[in-house]
């Protein structure tokens, strides 16, 4: 563990690697990797350490907090025919979408565009670690609020006006609410996927507690 | 008449007219003047983070409070000087103590929520409260923190020393300012546009009446028009599009309705009384309703809503109208050609359907106090103690002689479409003694009288099962009382 601790992981050595079982921490050591340490001498070390220790620092953002000179994504100036965007989502817990008038919708005064999962060119998966989530639903939703449309305008006036002239046509499906239902349902996020190391079947059969 | 609004903000004055009177001061303060240190999160007044402070005209002065700048809009606020997060620094640029002492105290995380609490801590030093533990933490409870956590905040509050520093508003020339307002409160506003989209155009007003006359006028032509005083639930429809008024009055400058005064135990509340002062007045009055006011709403609410308001926004769970139902309580209605006393107990027809007539106005409601020998006890039931919708309220009020109950009302709310008053049990309590049998008899009764639905709050069963309990604590906490009283 300590060794570990110490370690600064070669990433293009990691690439090299495909077992799938790997965390980054068990990777091996690559040839001639660099470890991180102090190279001062351990009084010096000692006390560059200690030198904050019991002292409040100021957050290097706080002035910028308490005076609100800080600026956030949505204090920045409008830019010049910038477009404001947002979603249609899905009023339904689990329905299937039968028809949305995208295109009377962009026709509209000051909306430029309403795009589907149809207009979007590559793939329409996204996710943190396995891409299995549409960015905009496919024929059916799954959630109160799932994006169905993208809707761009020149203001959020005309976004607010236009989303009254919706018309989005969905057949409500039987909603999936607990554990019980989805496993009667057969509905399961993703995969099964098992994590296994050493002589797994013998410690799993030995083990007191499982 | 005036056809601009006059609004100061951080000692600049400005004259807003046409369409830019229509948005919210925060949209005012972020789009229209760049000033983005106010920060919108829930634009529904519950985070606190677009607090600002607000000078309004009270008793011919410049009364600063904390307010919510997303559920005010600039119709409300004519003849107002807002300070900003902005208009806190001084004029060599340094940082007010207030903002110091956040930075000082790690009271920033993110940030987002920070402006916020700057502007709730420089609204407590305005009132000049003492800072208490107590007293920070009920001044902080209007504004919601994700990361920082509330102790280092806490710890800013308590750090600030309010002999030496300097309230906010005291940078400004309120003098001068004051006397601009003092020259224009008398004089009504009006503004309108045609919102046009589409092809479809429609015409948008509001008027801001000087005078309650020039009020009941505007009522009787325009009879769909939305009056606002605090605006804490209209601001919030409109933030959320669930409404679209076209036609506004805002009662800002009807000073006659800011009576608040108690004469021979009748105790007389004006239309534009906000939550603050009627809090106040009954810590001394009425404790009990107090307590509710405490915890019904955060100061920024308080500092803007009404009483009025309360009532005839006619919600089956506004936190004051089982009290005013037990108490038996009147509102003054008036409009143009005369006024009326309408008890609450006659004044709700239906869910959000009232007694009110197009052309009437609430502008007065008053009650007598509860006699000594009566026993008042409100209850709110929340999923949070603080500043939540309630899922159940109740109002009961016991006249006893000799450990009888002589009379009993009970008002419940969240049982129904409008807040009930039960009969029947209150004809069976009558002339029972104070005995937990009885009170358990008077909870089964209590059941066959309300008819509560199942929402996001509660199951109709909670609520059936809370309007039989509460009869059960309201017997525990008299008897409570009652063996304190012995004791001592």
């Amino acid at each position: 563990m300590k060794e570990n601790g110490n370690q600064v992981t070669n990433v293009s050595a990691a690439s090299s690697v495909t077992n799938d079982d790997l965390f980054v921490d068990d990777l091996p050591p690559a040839q001639n990797e660099l470890r991180s340490d102090f190279i001062e001498s351990p009084a010096a070390q000692k006390r560059d350490r200690m030198k904050v220790v019991g002292k409040q620092v100021a957050h290097d953002s706080a002035v910028g907090h308490v005076t609100g000179d800080a600026l956030f994504v949505d204090d920045l100036p409008f830019t010049k025919n910038e477009l404001v965007v947002d979603f249609i989502g899905s009023p339904v817990a689990h329905g299937e979408i039968i028809n949305l008038n995208s295109e009377e919708l962009a026709q509209l005064d000051g909306i430029t565009g309403v795009f589907t999962h149809a207009d979007i060119p590559g793939h329409n998966l996204y996710g943190p670690v396995i891409q299995d989530e549409r960015f905009l639903a496919e024929g059916v939703v799954e959630y109160v609020g799932q994006p169905i449309a993208i809707i761009a305008g020149e203001s959020r006036e005309a976004i607010r006006q236009a989303k009254k002239k919706l018309r989005l046509e969905i057949k409500e499906l039987v909603p999936v609410f607990t554990i019980e239902e989805a496993i009667s349902a057969k509905q399961f996020i993703g995969t099964t996927r098992r994590f296994k190391q050493g002589n797994f079947e013998k410690a799993w059969s030995e083990a007191e507690h499982t | 008449m005036r056809d601009y609004l006059l609004i100061y903000v951080n000692g600049r004055r400005y004259k807003i007219s046409g369409k830019r009177g229509f948005q919210s001061l925060s949209d005012f303060l972020r789009y229209d003047l760049g000033m983005v240190g106010t920060k919108v999160v829930c634009a529904e007044g519950d985070c606190g983070s677009c607090t600002v402070l607000i000078g309004r005209v009270r008793n011919s002065q410049l009364l600063y409070e904390g307010i919510d700048s997303c559920i005010q809009y600039l119709y409300q606020l004519d003849c107002s000087h807002v300070i900003t997060v902005e208009g806190l620094k001084d004029e060599a640029q340094i940082i007010h103590p207030v903002q110091k002492a956040m930075v000082d105290a790690a009271g920033s995380q993110c940030g987002y929520c920070t402006p916020g609490f700057v502007m709730a801590l420089a609204a407590m030093l305005e009132t000049g409260e003492t800072l208490t533990r107590h007293s920070v933490q009920d001044g902080l409870t209007g504004n919601l923190c994700r990361c920082t956590g509330y102790e280092q905040i806490i710890d800013a509050g308590l750090s600030l020393n309010q002999k030496v520093i300097p309230k906010a508003s005291k940078c400004y020339d309120a003098k001068a300012i004051l006397a601009d307002f003092m020259e224009h409160v008398v004089q009504p506003v009006y503004c309108e546009y045609e919102k046009k989209w589409n092809g479809v155009g429609q015409q948008v007003q509001f008027f801001v009446p000087a005078y309650l006359e020039e009020a009941l006028e505007f009522k009787q032509k325009n009879k769909h028009v939305t009056v606002v005083a605090g605006g804490t639930d209209i601001s919030v429809q409109m933030n959320k599009e669930r409404l679209e008024p076209n036609c506004i009055m805002s009662l800002t400058h009807l000073t006659g309705l800011e009576i608040l005064e108690i004469e021979n135990k009748t105790v007389t509340v004006g239309a534009k009384v906000t939550w603050t002062e009627l809090g106040e007045f009954c810590q001394e009055h009425l404790p009990e309703l107090a307590e509710i006011i405490s915890i019904f709403a955060s100061r920024q609410i308080k500092n803007a809503a009404t009483l009025a308001g309360n009532i005839a926004n006619a919600s089956p769970i506004a936190d004051s109208l089982p009290f005013l139902h037990v108490i038996d309580a009147e509102m003054e209605l008036t409009a143009s050609h005369g006024t009326r006393w309408v008890n609450i107990n006659r004044f709700y027809h239906g869910y959000k359907n009232t007694e009110m007539k197009p052309d009437e106005l609430i502008t007065r409601i008053r009650w007598n106090l509860p006699e000594p020998e009566a026993v008042l006890k409100l209850y709110k039931v929340s999923k949070r103690k603080d500043l939540d919708i309630s899922t159940f309220t109740a109002g009961i009020l016991l006249r006893l002689k000799k450990g009888k109950i002589q009379n009993a009302r009970l008002a419940f709310g969240g049982v129904g479409p409008v807040v009930l008053r039960l009969p029947k049990t209150e004809e069976f309590l009558q002339g029972k003694p104070m005995l937990l049998g009885i009170f358990h008899e008077a909870g089964k009764l209590a059941r066959d009288e309300i008819s509560p639905i199942s929402d996001v709050r509660a199951s109709s069963d909670y609520r059936l099962q809370l309007a039989e309990n509460i009869l059960l604590k309201f017997f525990h906490e008299c008897s409570d009382n009652q063996n304190k009283k012995e004791a001592a």
